[in-house]
């Protein structure tokens, strides 16, 4: 499957990262070798298969509604580039969701 | 073409995405507190941050509260609900994703029962699922950098998608306000739509009346009121056939409603459209709910608002409409019933309810729950009444200090001299000496000039300082005065 330049262009704008010129084609050729890899499982036959969410067959733990954490706020904060009286500060974002 | 005859050709197809708060003390996947208006940030964890390693692990009573809901509205539960990451890129969503559901959600399809301008309309729910709420992003606080507080970020949300059957912005009011109802009752959520717990989506298109494809639609957010969702609705209704009578199309995009100018607006990005990359979230195993879990819950169900309106109107006598009113909210309903069931006459007790009661709470912003006049204070009030100790407009005075002032009843009768005189003899021997102080006016009176017995009502009121019955005073004053 080839990846198209548009298709590329879609990638770095979800994942967030800037692909350079000359990058473009040597990372094209990897995401291709990686979808064909993907591809050959399409040759599976899945037509009675039910399709798995999870490879674990264990059923879900559940907590408790408790509250028992501990919030230092300030100590975790401090993994923020920018904050201030408490909040977290990011580039000022304008669009909605 | 008139407007209204332009209206008339079209008719609305609408659906709603209810995001109910779940009230669970702590959250879907960690276990830091869930209040609401506290300092900023100091109910985010590190699960609720999204630092690296760490792990959720599901709320039961997030589990429970959803379980519920869909025994209410009669709808599948699943056996096996999975969840899923919706990707999407925001500052107030640390992780990068929402765990959200996409399929296998824990509630399949269901229904509800609503009424508008006395109709009965049955309105299909798609599904309902469990998911995090996001953080909070603040704009205005900073000149070049957006605020984040991530308090509410992992609180429960259920998630309600209704069919796409309701037919006016009305229809689409009256489902909400059964959505609310229900889930307050259930006490699965407070409902308070100022704060956020209750939040709405619309999903808005219209279509030529008898066709049976459906237009292309917008997705309204932002909507945060009752009064603002019918607003909304009918703004992007008369919107949309203004487009199409022109001959335009509809585009498919979000708008916000914004309730100072009450328009909504394209909020479309214009970069691309979202894609969510919905893919199972590999850190939680598959849910196993029981068969028998889910028939335990269905049983020990509280009465819900259809049930309350009905045993309301055998048990107490109220006509339909008064019982609907007292259980449009769980706190008036269980305020109601207290009330009720300590009070010596019943019908009295439903008219100051509904009216001075109502009125006060209004008038203050308040909602029952936080009223400052208790049921106990309210049953005293109202047997005294009964018991004819005080007058009516001297309980509605009694009503106004009651919310003013830390006092009781009994001590505000007392203090303001509001007891009533209902004593016939008492009353008798005032009335006596009122008439031998007025000799002229009894002359006139008894020679026709009948209007003079309002004049004899009001010495004797002004006598007794307005304390005594009027109904006895009427009486007595009518015998003496013919005699």
């Amino acid at each position: 499957m080839k990846i198209s330049e548009d298709t590329l262009k879609n990638i770095s704008l979800l994942s967030k990262l800037e692909i350079e010129k000359s990058m473009k084609e040597k990372i094209s050729k990897e995401l291709e070798s990686i979808l064909l890899m993907v591809d050959q499982m399409n040759e599976v036959d899945t037509e009675n298969v039910k399709p798995m969410s999870h490879p674990l067959s264990k059923a879900q733990n559940l907590r408790e509604d408790l509250v028992s954490e501990d919030i230092e706020r300030d100590e975790y904060i401090k993994n923020a580039p920018q904050s201030d009286d408490g909040y977290y500060l990011s580039p000022k974002v304008i669009d909605q969701k | 073409m008139s407007e209204k005859t332009e209206y008339s050709d079209w008719e609305p197809v609408i659906g709603l995405e209810i995001h109910v708060q779940l009230s669970t003390e702590s959250k879907i996947f960690s276990n830091a507190p869930t209040k609401f208006g506290i300092e900023q940030n100091s109910q985010a964890s590190i699960i609720d941050l999204g630092l690296p390693g760490v792990l959720p692990v599901l709320n039961k009573k997030a589990i429970e509260m959803a379980v519920k809901f869909g025994c209410s509205i009669n709808a599948e539960i699943s056996n096996t609900a999975i969840f899923a990451r919706k990707n999407y890129f925001y500052p107030d969503l640390p992780k990068g994703y929402q765990i959200s559901q996409l399929d296998d959600p824990i509630v399949g399809q269901g229904s509800v029962e609503i009424e508008c301008n006395e109709e009965k309309k049955l309105i299909g729910i798609t599904r309902a699922h469990l998911e995090e709420d996001a953080g909070k992003s603040i704009h205005d606080k900073y000149d070049s950098s957006s605020a984040i507080d991530l308090n509410r970020a992992g609180t429960p949300l259920l998630e309600i998608v209704s069919e796409p059957d309701l037919r006016s912005a009305k229809e689409a009011v009256a489902y909400l306000k059964k959505i609310h109802s229900i889930v307050t009752f259930l006490d699965i959520s407070d409902g308070d739509m100022s704060q956020g717990s209750l939040r709405c989506d619309a999903n808005v298109s219209i279509r030529k009346k008898g066709e049976s494809e459906f237009g292309f639609r917008t997705e309204i957010k932002n909507i945060n009121s009752f009064k603002f969702v019918e607003k909304a609705i009918n703004f992007e209704i008369l919107r949309q056939i203004k487009i199409k009578n022109l001959n335009n199309e509809i585009e498919q995009e979000t708008r916000l409603y914004d309730s100072q100018k009450n328009e909504t607006r394209s909020m479309r990005s214009k970069e691309h459209a979202n894609d969510y990359r919905y893919f199972p979230e590999p850190d939680l195993i598959p849910l196993q709910i029981s068969n028998e879990y889910i028939e335990n819950i269905r049983k020990s169900l509280p009465e819900l608002p259809e049930q309350k309106i009905s045993r309301f109107c055998s048990e107490y006598g109220l006509s339909i409409y008064e019982s609907e009113i007292l259980n449009s909210s769980k706190g008036m309903s269980n305020f109601f019933e207290k009330v009720a069931i300590s009070v010596k006459d019943v019908k009295t007790a439903v008219k100051w309810i509904l009216g001075d009661f109502s009125a006060i709470l209004n008038k203050n912003n308040c909602l029952v729950e936080d009223s400052l006049i208790s049921s106990s204070d309210l049953i005293d009030l109202l047997n005294c009444l009964y018991e004819n100790k005080i007058s009516g407009p001297a309980a509605k005075k009694v009503l106004e200090i009651l919310w003013n002032e830390d006092l009781k009843v009994e001590e505000i009768i007392e203090k303001e001299n509001l007891k009533q005189i209902s004593n016939e003899d008492d009353i008798s021997r005032i009335i006596s000496e009122v008439i031998s102080k007025n000799p002229k006016q009894l002359e006139q009176f008894k020679q026709g000039k009948e209007k003079l017995f309002g004049f004899f009502v009001g010495q004797v009121m002004k006598t007794t300082e307005g304390s005594a019955d009027p109904k006895v005073v009427n009486k007595i004053l009518k015998e003496k005065l013919n005699q």
